[in-house]
C-alpha cells in the first residue's frame, strides 16, 4: 500500500466514524433495565448491543467496535471494576461509562483511576447518558485518529520517506 | 440497642441495609427508564407517530412488576429492622432462615452461588433473639459462600428437636481441603445464643443446635 493510500484509508475511516450512529454496548444483569435502555437509545438513532454479564461483554468488545460501553458496577461473577480493567487492557481506546446503585463516590474514584470515562449513579437521566455517549464517540475518534497517525508516521519511516 | 449489638451486630445491620438499598436503587432505575420511555412515546406521538395501546399496557404492567418487587424488598427490610425490637421473643426459625437467605441473595449472586431453603414440615419455634440468630445464620452463609466454588448451592434447613431446634447448612460441593473453620464472631454469637455449633466434614454440613429458650436479657446486657 502506498503512503497516499494509507492516508486516504485513514480519512475514509474518519469520515465513516463521523457519519455513523453511535455504537453502544450496554452491560447490566437486570434484563428489564437493558430492554428499556436499549429501546430508548435506539430511538435516539444509536446502535445498541446488550449483555447481561461482564464476561460476555469482554467477549463482545473483542468481536465488534463500540464507541461507548455503559457498564453496571455490581454484577454477578465479575464486578464492574474488574470488567473495566480487562476491557481497557483489551481495547485501550474504549470509552467506558460506569453506572452504579452505590450511594458512595469511593468506587467512582477507583473507576476513574482505572480509566473509566465517567461514573453515574442510578437512576441516571438518559439525556445525560446520551450526551456522554456522544462525547465518548468524539473522544474515541480522537484516540483512533492519533493511533492512525502513528501508524502513518511509522509507515513513512519504514518506507524511508 | 447499638451498645448492646456491638460492632459485629452493626456491621451485619450495615451489610443488609447496603444490599437492600442497592436492590431498591436498581428497581428505581428501571421505573425511571419506564417513565422516560412513556415520555419518549408521547413525544413521538406528538410528531405524528401512532400510539400503540398494547405497548403502553406492557409498560404499565412492567411498572407494576417493579413496584411489587420493590414493595417485597421494603417489607423484608422492615421485618428485618423489627428484629431488634425485642431481645428475646418466640421466633419461627424456618421463617428467619428464609428471611436471611433472601437478604443474602445478592451477596450469593455476586459469587454465583445459590442459597436454597428447605421448608420444615412442622413449625420450628424457639425463644431467642431473632436479630442475633439472623446475624449468626448470615455469617455462616457468608463463610460458606467463601468456601464453596462458583455455581454451587448452599442448602439451609431446620427441624424441631427435644431441646429446641436444629439448623443445618449443607455445602454440597465444598472440597475436602477447603478451610471450613468459622471466624471468632460466629463462636461469640453461638455463645450468646447458647447454641452449639459443629461442622461435620464428611457430610459437609454445619449444624447449629438452638436451645428452646435463651437468657438473652442477662447475657446481651453484659456484652
Amino acid at each position: 500500500m502506498s503512503v497516499s493510500a494509507v492516508g486516504e484509508q485513514t480519512n475514509i475511516l474518519k469520515m465513516e466514524g463521523e457519519n455513523m450512529a453511535e455504537k453502544v454496548l450496554l452491560v447490566d444483569d437486570e434484563e428489564d433495565f437493558l430492554e428499556i435502555m436499549s429501546e430508548r437509545l435506539t430511538s435516539r438513532e444509536m446502535v445498541v448491543t446488550t449483555s447481561t454479564s461482564a464476561s460476555q461483554a469482554i467477549e463482545d468488545i473483542g468481536k465488534d467496535m463500540y464507541d461507548a460501553v455503559i457498564l453496571d458496577l455490581q454484577m454477578p461473577g465479575m464486578d464492574g471494576l474488574e470488567a473495566l480493567k480487562q476491557m481497557k487492557e483489551k481495547r485501550p481506546e474504549l470509552q467506558i461509562i460506569l453506572l452504579s446503585g452505590h450511594g458512595t463516590m469511593e468506587k467512582g474514584v477507583e473507576a476513574i483511576k482505572l480509566g473509566a470515562m465517567d461514573f453515574l449513579e442510578k437512576p441516571a437521566d438518559l439525556e445525560v447518558i446520551s450526551e456522554k455517549i456522544k462525547r465518548a464517540k468524539e473522544k474515541k475518534m480522537l484516540i483512533v485518529d492519533e493511533m492512525n497517525q502513528e501508524k502513518v508516521v511509522d509507515m513513512l519511516r519504514r518506507y524511508g520517506v | 440497642m447499638v451498645d448492646l449489638a456491638g460492632k459485629g451486630g452493626l456491621e451485619f445491620f450495615g451489610a443488609v441495609i447496603t444490599s437492600v438499598s442497592h436492590e431498591i436503587k436498581n428497581r428505581m432505575a428501571i421505573v425511571n427508564e419506564q417513565a422516560g420511555l412513556l415520555a419518549d412515546l408521547i413525544h413521538m406521538h406528538g410528531q405524528g407517530r401512532e400510539m400503540d395501546p398494547e405497548r403502553l399496557m406492557r409498560v404499565a404492567d412492567s411498572v407494576r412488576k417493579q413496584v411489587a418487587t420493590a414493595d417485597g424488598i421494603i417489607k423484608k427490610m422492615n421485618r428485618f429492622a423489627h428484629t431488634v425490637d425485642t431481645l428475646r421473643q418466640p421466633a419461627a426459625v424456618d421463617e428467619l432462615l428464609g428471611m436471611t437467605a433472601d437478604l443474602a441473595k445478592r451477596m450469593a449472586d455476586m459469587h454465583r452461588v445459590t442459597v436454597d431453603v428447605h421448608s420444615s414440615q412442622t413449625p420450628v419455634t424457639v425463644n431467642t433473639s431473632p436479630f442475633f440468630l439472623m446475624n449468626l445464620i448470615w455469617l455462616c452463609i457468608s463463610r460458606a459462600i467463601q468456601t464453596i466454588g462458583k455455581e454451587q448451592t448452599i442448602l439451609l434447613s431446620c427441624e424441631k428437636t427435644e431441646d429446641g431446634a436444629s439448623l443445618w447448612l449443607d455445602m454440597t460441593e465444598a472440597g475436602d481441603g477447603d478451610d471450613t473453620s468459622f471466624p471468632e464472631d460466629v463462636s461469640a454469637l453461638a455463645d450468646l445464643l447458647e447454641a452449639h455449633i459443629a461442622f461435620h466434614p464428611e457430610k459437609k454440613r454445619l449444624i447449629i443446635n438452638l436451645p428452646m429458650e435463651i437468657r438473652a436479657h442477662e447475657r446481651i446486657s453484659r456484652r
